[in-house]
């Protein structure tokens, strides 16, 4: 076993600063959906409120022996609500977990709005009130009363989770600007937009980039955290090359590191899908401003060639491989990685994407134990 | 257990497709299932398909990331076990890659009896797609082994060729027809290449 000499919090951010831990810190990104399989828990009953959701996910941090580090807020059922229909466990049938209902909630016409006032500002005076009927007063009222009640849960989280000895990683989810423009104007039209009117994407997405960076860095004082999340699941050269993503994503996401690095917090990158080719962008960022967090579809070991020494990587053990694998096959992968990817430094122990619902529980008991025990290799 | 897939962009017509084969095997003895999984709102009326005798399972978890391969291999698996499919069709979300899924299912569920691939590429849009969104429309068109270029009637000659040809470079292994799947503009040709 692994002798520890460092609490959490340190271990967490010797990573980050790309030294190396006395042993691989370990951070899955739970979610609800799993908390509920791990404890065999009512999924309706769960989702009924993020306080729920968040005692469900401690349950499982509890059952399973803790780890390193934890996101305080779930992602809610109010939070998603808020900008798209959505599918619910307990409402729905047959369903089991959160799932938003992509539809053009978002016109063209929009962009004129969004330009004028900036994305944040447009959702809440102007898409709440769209989608649940009501005034802009009563949308920013609503925006405001969700806002403050995920604040309270994230800040509970927080508490519960250090006083169990867990680090927090970034407060809330927080997705790049691009990713929630292709969410609330639908991938299809965006898509389009960038073809047919790419300079109208552009002013959107100008107007938008303070407004984010302001909000961040708001979240993280409030909270005390000095990491922010910023989620991407589209931008990725799987789906978009890469002069889309030269000009839509990559800018914005550097300006977001700049000021978010001068202002003392690093930036978790939650990146799904196949950014292979999008790493060496990265490379232009301060050295250790950034977590690159991957889900598994990205090759790990030939991310790690490309960032060694500059940006920890947090990831990837794969959906599959915990929903449809073996205990063993779990340990034997946590062990490589901890060993090609960990055996210089920073690397956190995570799952690719968040833990899935139909995770297993011995294969997540493996994850955690391999984390916290296995002893790198000497290589 | 066979599996045909109808993978393609959102809004391609994948749908519409699906539908029509639904039709076309109706009269057949086979055993059928169909898994639906989307960002959007289905398409399809399972409870009608249902009355048919057409086993419908809507897959939710429309994240294009991971999951949705584990949740496949799930359902196909339960499937299998409680309803005996001699064919399950599946249609993916528009902004999965099939050439991934595929991997996953041939390595979790190897006794599958086989597994084909029709991509549907929305003809009226393919210029733009191939432009800002070639990456995934490439791994669209590459995982099949027929492509059926849709909604042809809503543009010229002259761009069908050119589509024609697109696609073929890409995949010079696939079939490819053109058609309109919502005017039901030569279908046969591509159930006839499904038979």
């Amino acid at each position: 076993m692994a002798k520890e000499t460092m609490t959490s919090e340190e271990r967490l951010w010797s990573a980050i600063r790309l030294e190396k831990p006395d042993r691989v810190p370990v951070a899955p990104l739970m979610s609800t959906a799993a908390a509920s399989t791990l404890m065999n828990l009512d999924p309706a009953k769960v989702y009924a409120s993020a306080q729920d959701q968040l005692d469900a996910e401690i349950k499982a941090f509890d059952a399973f022996g803790g780890w390193d580090g934890v996101i305080g807020s779930p992602l809610s059922a109010e939070e998603l609500g808020l900008y798209f229909k959505i599918r619910k466990p307990g409402v729905d049938e047959g369903v089991t977990e959160l799932q938003t209902i992509e539809e053009e909630n978002t016109k063209f016409e929009d962009y004129d709005t969004i330009t004028e006032i900036g994305l944040y500002p447009y959702l809440m005076e102007h898409l709440v009130p769209r989608l649940h009927n009501i005034s802009p007063e009563e949308g920013t009222q609503l925006t405001d009363n969700v806002q403050t009640t995920l604040l309270e849960v994230g800040m509970r989280g927080l508490v519960e989770y250090q006083e169990r000895g867990a680090a927090p990683l970034f407060p809330v989810w927080y997705p790049h600007p691009f990713f929630q423009l292709s969410l609330t104007r639908s991938m299809v039209s965006l898509t389009e937009d960038i073809y047919y009117h790419p300079e109208v994407v552009d002013k959107a997405m100008k107007a938008s980039m303070q407004q984010y960076i302001e909000m961040g860095i708001e979240i993280c004082q409030a909270t005390g955290l000095n990491m922010c999340n910023c989620t991407e699941e589209r931008a990725g050269a799987a789906i978009y090359p890469l002069n889309v993503f030269e000009r839509f994503w990559w800018p914005y996401a550097r300006e977001v590191v700049d000021a978010f690095w001068s202002e003392g917090i690093v930036t978790w990158f939650h990146l799904d899908t196949n950014w292979i080719k999008n790493l060496p962008y990265f490379k232009e960022l301060p050295k250790g401003s950034a977590i690159i967090d991957l889900d598994g579809t990205t090759d790990i070991f030939a991310a790690k060639e490309i960032l060694r020494g500059h940006l920890c990587i947090s990831s990837d053990v794969h959906a599959t491989l915990l929903s449809l694998g073996t205990p063993e096959e779990v340990e034997n992968y946590c062990k490589k990685v901890i060993d090609e990817v960990g055996g210089d430094g920073g690397l956190i122990l995570s799952t690719g994407c968040t833990v899935p619902g139909a995770i297993k529980p011995e294969n997540f008991r493996a994850m955690i134990e391999t984390g916290k025990n296995y002893e790198l290799s000497k290589k | 257990m066979k599996l045909l897939f109808i993978t393609g962009f959102l809004g391609s017509g994948k749908t519409t497709l699906l539908l029509e084969i639904v039709k076309s095997l109706k009269g057949a003895s086979k055993r059928i299932a169909i898994i639906e999984n989307e960002v959007g709102q289905i398409g399809i009326d399972g409870k009608y398909l249902k009355q048919e005798g057409l086993e419908v399972q809507e897959l939710f978890g429309g994240c294009i990331c991971c999951a949705l391969s584990v949740n496949l291999v799930i359902t196909l698996k339960k499937l299998d076990q409680l309803f005996h499919p001699e064919l399950t069709i599946i249609e993916p979300s528009g902004i999965a890659r099939a050439g991934d899924i595929v991997d996953t299912i041939n390595r979790e569920i190897p006794d599958i009896a086989g597994i084909q691939v029709v991509t549907v590429v929305d003809a009226s849009r393919y210029k733009a797609l191939l432009e800002v969104m070639s990456p995934l429309l490439t791994s669209q068109i590459q995982a099949a082994q027929i492509v059926a270029i849709n909604k042809t009637d809503k543009v010229d000659n002259k761009n069908i060729n050119f589509i024609v040809e697109s696609v073929g470079q890409l995949n010079s292994q696939a079939k490819i027809t053109a058609i309109s799947a919502e005017e039901k503009v030569n279908l046969e040709a591509v159930l006839k290449d499904l038979m």
